[in-house]
């Protein structure tokens, strides 16, 4: 049983089975071998983040993290290992749900990990799929199935063809700028960059582990993806590998074709009109392979249900699904009733069917959903351990008017439990101190002008180093307006350096390595090796 | 395992396993494999006697490297403090493990500190406990995530939560398999004895082997840290938690090769006397190591005057640059006219990034070849040489009829799929692998051989294999020097004695006059015998052991002879032999020394840097200009490695 040493299975480098181990005894340090999880549903409010943090009691005390916010609804999702289990909430007996106010929901519970879901090491395979112009666009349900399908079909892709693990996926997404194609490419002295791009629009980004890939393998499945994208008339971006390069480089392939993309789509007339409610629904389990194919493969059976937005990734070896469900016919106006409807659920422990069976059952779905479902086993396969935490439904906010930009930043420090927050707390300093917001009064908290998370990762790396990104959204005007000093350099440019300087002069007494950076263009952000200096 | 568990008698209740021994286990395993606390290792290798060296490991270690969890981890078992003379608190001590060795090893290794006291270390019987229960709870972890786990009415939850029997079975055979000194070895083929049927044991035991081979795919990494974990020492010492950096050393087992044959190990020892005495050591070292130091010493009279250090850091990145050219080589073959746009941009980018590995591979073995003056680099690899010309030059082609520049590389006239092809070939065959550090001119009786790994890159490989060579030359040249001499006395004082005997110049040739009616055959035998016997106690021969003597093997049978001759001849003498066998006698002590020392001649003054590497088993594309590619690499004298092949 066990095998030779050094044989032909090269895959298994020393640093893979070190994180293996690694696993295990961060694992083992807690006698149930679990990890403690926290899941926030919130109305996307620029300021929910740093109420988190903004007590000195801190509510937060997670140490790997994931922020996303897209159509006016917000997710936190935390993790916390071998650390105190004591209650923070006061829980509803029923399902163990925490109703902060009105609007939020926070779900804490703990799950068993995957220890042998050790990809830290591995190569990627990163893309972005546009099925939209850059300007941001109210969805209507027929582009919600739209979206589901192409979800589906990159989960499909990953666990049935390649059979790799997904890393994170996220809708929607940044566009990548322009740059290929113009007409002043080949002189470098008329060159321009171009306005900085909108901070996310209809498009997905996903990350594959692919190994140790060679170029066969990343061309079999470029070519894969140029196909679909091609019938389709999707943009396509491939996360540029070659050396010097790094993430948020990205290698054109195809650009969106409007022309092509709204041919398909005429052809079926199904419901035009925009979604203005979501069911934000996420899935918690041990990370494995295939297991949010598995998920998406029970949502495509549903004709009635769409998707609006999508977070996955994995935190301490458990693999977090979130998704934003819209559902036919479900308006503004049926959203209290909706809500009053899924108080009275019964079902809090069993598998995502059972779970989501009843949700769909209360919102007055549940002959279409007997009807659509026929072989239940095959659909959730992979996760059907997962806990699956739906509570409320939200109202979809249609996107601002006002051209946002992206602010990306990153950071690395030595940390703990605490890290995270003071991370953010003095990034949201900065921005006080740049004249953005006012962290005093609550008005600042206006969605329109505010600063405001839409993607957030803290993640635990070797040597007790937290790793921290994320992508803080600005309307474009305030700081064309604010920070324009002359023609030589951006106004963003400018932003960012000053936010940078003020980030860094807040955590100025923060003891151990700190490194951040902030940037418009992503990929001009740090990326520090660990255990370097 | 499967044999561990097939042996091991059924359990009534639980192996007894620490559970907080687990993490602490788990924490061993992983800093053990990463050795990220490891500031450097060095080697000393003491080459003094022909197949007796010996090899002393210095370990710079610095606990601020650790991160806080394996700190936590790993403290959770620390030994008692030493006790503060002055009475106050001190931190308890940390079990560290500091090398990986081969478990076959039986040697005891003693590890001492920067002030030679011996530390603390701990038995392979306490680690060994420690890992099973770390590994026992790794493989529950990871069963009990599986999705199986969730269902009441399959094998994989009763396993895990309702029949304990088989558990057991593999609990115990892991801690079997890890403390258990030797591993298994054959399995059982004892046949199923007739007329029974498998009863209650039977199943408990097929039910624990039902349950590893149908999770095997989830448990395949944890099988191999299995292995690891049962096959390798860890050498685990007690550490000082308030000193951040610690100084420690070991002497290792080192292990020769098999002894060659009497005529092949003669047929060395007469070449090595002209070509130097050529070791080579090979090794392992933990992929992730920042950097090692390797110095070979010897004794005095032996120079060092090559050494070397190759190690294969490169070997994955290059065999999966051979693999994408020819893959990119394939592609570009069939990207026929018809391709979209996209299909030929994705090529572009795979095509970029092939070569642009290869240019970085390329340009640090041309900046070692520069070092080691190995000028043919670039002749030797036409193809690679285009790529990367291609590559670096910025060089784009016009689009005909409209003039437009075309920045793409895949229309660029040297990347052609012939090109890449070769270039694929020519990596490999001409072991670009291969990196090389060297001293350039060693000083005497110590030379040093450092390497760091690559910055910014990861080696995904398990461990860096490195190979020294190391040329050993007789610094005094004192041996074949004086053994001329003496070879000469001898013949001198032979022809003197002859001469004085029957007439000069010539004593020979004239067998009718009686040789032995001259003089005192006493006193002749006194002569022949007492000057060249005082002369050859003066004679400084080398011992045999010793690597000087190794190489001073004809030296010492010219020695040897001489006075064999001289004796024979005195021997003749007293005996009153015959004058024709005096003749003869007389002839071959005046004649054959002085054909010996013929052969005595000095070590040639030696070769170019380039051609002693590129003699001494270094890679291919060390070669200087003009040298013949097929040239036969010497077999080294004496192969070290740590490990027993």
């Amino acid at each position: 049983m066990t095998r030779n040493h050094g044989s032909t299975h090269n895959q298994n480098s020393t640093r893979r089975l070190a994180e293996l181990a690694k696993a295990g005894y961060l694992l083992t340090r807690d006698p149930t071998l679990q990890v403690d999880f926290e899941v926030h549903h919130i109305e996307d409010v620029p300021g929910y983040f740093f109420s988190l943090i903004r007590d000195d009691s801190a509510r937060t005390d997670f140490v790997e993290c994931l922020a996303a916010g897209a159509n006016g609804v917000g997710v936190v999702i935390g993790t916390r290992t071998g650390s105190d289990r004591a209650p923070k909430y006061r829980l509803d007996p029923d399902d163990g749900v925490v109703i902060d106010d009105d609007t939020t929901r926070i779900f804490t519970g703990a799950a068993r990990p995957n220890p042998s879901f050790t990809f830290e090491s591995a190569l990627t395979f990163e893309a972005v799929i546009s099925i939209g112009h850059p300007e941001p666009e109210t969805v209507s349900f027929r582009k919600s199935l739209l979206i589901k399908e192409l979800l589906g079909y990159v989960a499909h892709l990953a666990a049935g063809t390649i059979k790799v693990p997904i890393l994170s996926t996220q809708w929607p997404a940044q566009i990548p700028a322009k740059v290929r194609g113009r007409p002043d490419m080949h002189n470098i002295r008329t060159r321009d960059e171009g306005a900085p791009p909108y901070s996310s629009s209809q498009a997905i980004r996903f990350s594959m582990a692919l190994g140790e890939s060679s170029s066969a393998d990343r061309l079999r499945l470029a070519k894969e993806l140029i196909r679909f994208a091609e019938e389709r008339g999707f943009g396509l971006w491939l996360a540029d590998t070659r050396p010097g390069y790094r993430t948020g480089n990205w290698f054109h392939v195809r650009g969106y074709d409007s022309a092509r993309a709204e041919a398909r789509g005429r052809a079926k007339t199904l419901d035009d009109e925009p979604v203005t409610t979501c069911l934000p629904v996420t899935f918690v389990g041990p990370a494995r392979v295939g297991s949010t194919s598995a998920l998406l493969s029970f949502l495509e059976a549903l004709p009635f249900v769409g998707i609006v937005g999508f977070s996955n990734t994995t935190l301490d070896d458990l693999a977090f699904i979130h998704l934003q469900l819209s559902l036919r016919g479900l308006t503004t106006a049926g959203l209290a009733a909706a809500n009053r409807k899924l108080t009275s659920r019964t079902t809090h422990v069993g598998s995502p069917m059972d779970i989501l069976g009843e949700v769909f059952s209360k919102l007055g779905f549940e002959h279409e959903f007997e009807r659509s479902v026929k072989d239940w086993s095959e659909l959730t396969g992979r996760a059907v351990d997962y806990k699956t935490l739906a509570r409320n439904v939200y109202p979809c906010v249609p996107p601002p008017p006002r051209r946002r930009m992206a602010v990306w930043f990153s950071w690395q420090a030595e940390g703990d439990t605490t890290t995270l927050a003071a991370m953010m707390k003095a990034l949201y300093r900065a921005f006080e101190k740049t004249g953005l917001i006012d962290t005093r009064t609550e008005h600042w908290t206006t969605r329109d002008d505010s600063p405001s998370i839409e993607y957030l990762i803290c993640r635990q790396l070797d040597y007790s180093i937290l790793r921290g990104k994320g992508k803080i959204s600005m309307p474009k005007d305030i700081i064309d307006t604010r920070f324009k000093e002359g023609p030589l350099e951006r106004p963003a440019s400018k932003f960012c350096a000053k936010l940078e300087a003020a980030w860094q002069a807040e955590l100025a007494d923060m003891d151990g390595s700190l490194e951040l950076t902030v940037a418009w263009r992503e990929a001009w952000l740090g990326h520090w090796l660990p255990g370097t200096y | 395992m499967r044999q561990a568990i097939a042996e091991t008698p059924l359990l009534g209740a639980p192996p007894r396993l620490s559970r907080r021994g687990a993490s602490a286990g788990l924490a061993l395993l992983e800093t053990a494999l990463t050795l990220g606390h490891v500031r450097r290792l060095t080697e000393r290798l003491q080459v003094a006697e022909y197949r007796n060296s010996r090899r002393v490991t210095e370990i710079d270690v610095s606990l601020e490297l650790l991160d806080r969890g394996q700190r936590q981890a790993l403290s959770t078992l620390a030994p008692p403090p030493n006790p503060d003379p002055d009475g106050g608190e001190s931190e308890p001590m940390l079990w560290l493990p500091i090398a990986r060795v081969s478990g076959r090893t039986a040697v005891p290794i003693e590890v001492r500190g920067a002030a030679g006291n011996r530390l603390a270390t701990m038995t392979q019987y306490e680690t060994s406990r420690l890992l099973a229960s770390g590994m026992y709870q790794l493989f529950r972890g990871i069963l009990s995530s599986h999705e199986d786990a969730k269902d009441l009415g399959g094998d994989l939850s009763a396993f895990l939560f309702r029949i304990h029997e088989p558990r057991w079975l593999v609990q115990q055979a892991i801690l079997t398999l890890l403390t258990e000194r030797n591993k298994p070895g054959h399995p059982d083929t004892h046949e199923p004895t007739p007329n029974t049927v498998p009863g209650v044991n039977r199943q408990y035991r097929d039910m624990a082997f039902h349950i590893l081979d149908k999770y095997e795919s989830a448990l395949a990494d944890y099988f191999d840290l299995l292995t690891i974990a049962a096959n390798d020492y860890f050498l685990v010492a007690a550490f000082d938690q308030s000193v951040n950096e610690h100084f420690l050393s070991y002497v290792s087992p080192l292990h020769t090769d098999r002894r060659p044959p009497v005529f092949t190990e003669l047929t060395r020892r007469l070449l090595s006397a002209r070509n130097g005495y050529y070791i080579r050591y090979t090794s392992t070292i933990p992929a992730n190591l920042r950097s090692y130091h390797l110095v070979a010493e010897t004794l005095d009279g032996l120079d060092i005057k090559t050494m070397f250090l190759r190690t294969d850091v490169d070997r994955e990145s290059t065999l999966s640059i051979s693999a994408d050219l020819t893959a990119t080589a394939t592609e570009l073959r069939q990207l026929a006219r018809n391709e979209t746009l996209q299909a030929k941009k994705v090529l572009e980018l795979e095509v970029q990034n092939v070569l642009r590995r290869l240019n970085d591979l390329w340009r640090r073995r041309r900046w070692d070849a520069g070092d080691a003056n190995a000028d043919a680099f670039e002749d030797l690899m036409p193809a690679c040489g285009d790529l990367v010309h291609a590559i670096t030059s910025g060089e784009a082609v016009q689009r005909r009829p409209s003039g437009e520049t075309d920045n793409s590389l895949v229309r660029h006239p040297l990347v052609t799929p012939e090109n890449l092809y070769r270039a694929a070939r020519e990596v490999v065959e001409h072991d670009l692998q291969y990196d090389i550090s060297f001293e350039r001119d060693p000083v005497g009786r110590q030379a040093h051989a450092y390497w760091r790994r690559p910055t910014g890159r990861q080696s995904i490989a398990d461990q860096i294999e490195i190979v020294a060579s190391i040329l050993i030359v007789d610094s005094t040249t004192s041996g074949p020097r004086t053994v001329r001499s003496y070879a000469l006395a001898v013949s001198l004082i032979t022809y003197i004695v002859a001469s004085l005997l029957d007439g000069f110049p010539f004593p020979f040739g004239i067998p009718s006059r009686p040789l032995s009616n001259h003089g005192s055959p006493d006193a002749m035998v006194t002569v022949l015998l007492l000057l060249p016997g005082f002369l050859y106690s003066r004679l400084s021969l080398p011992t045999r052991r010793s690597i000087a003597g190794y190489m001073q093997v004809l030296p010492r049978l010219v020695s040897h002879g001489s006075i064999f001759l001289v004796a024979a001849l005195a021997a003749a003498v007293a005996a009153n032999a015959s004058n024709t066998v005096l003749v003869v006698f007389f002839g071959m002590a005046i004649v054959l020394p002085v054909v010996a020392t013929i052969l005595l001649r000095d070590p040639p003054s030696g070769r170019s840097l380039t051609e002693s590497i590129s003699a001494l088993g270094g890679p291919k594309w060390v070669r200087p200009t003009g040298l013949k590619p097929i040239r036969r690499q010497r077999k080294p004298d004496e192969t070290l490695s740590s490990s027993r092949s």
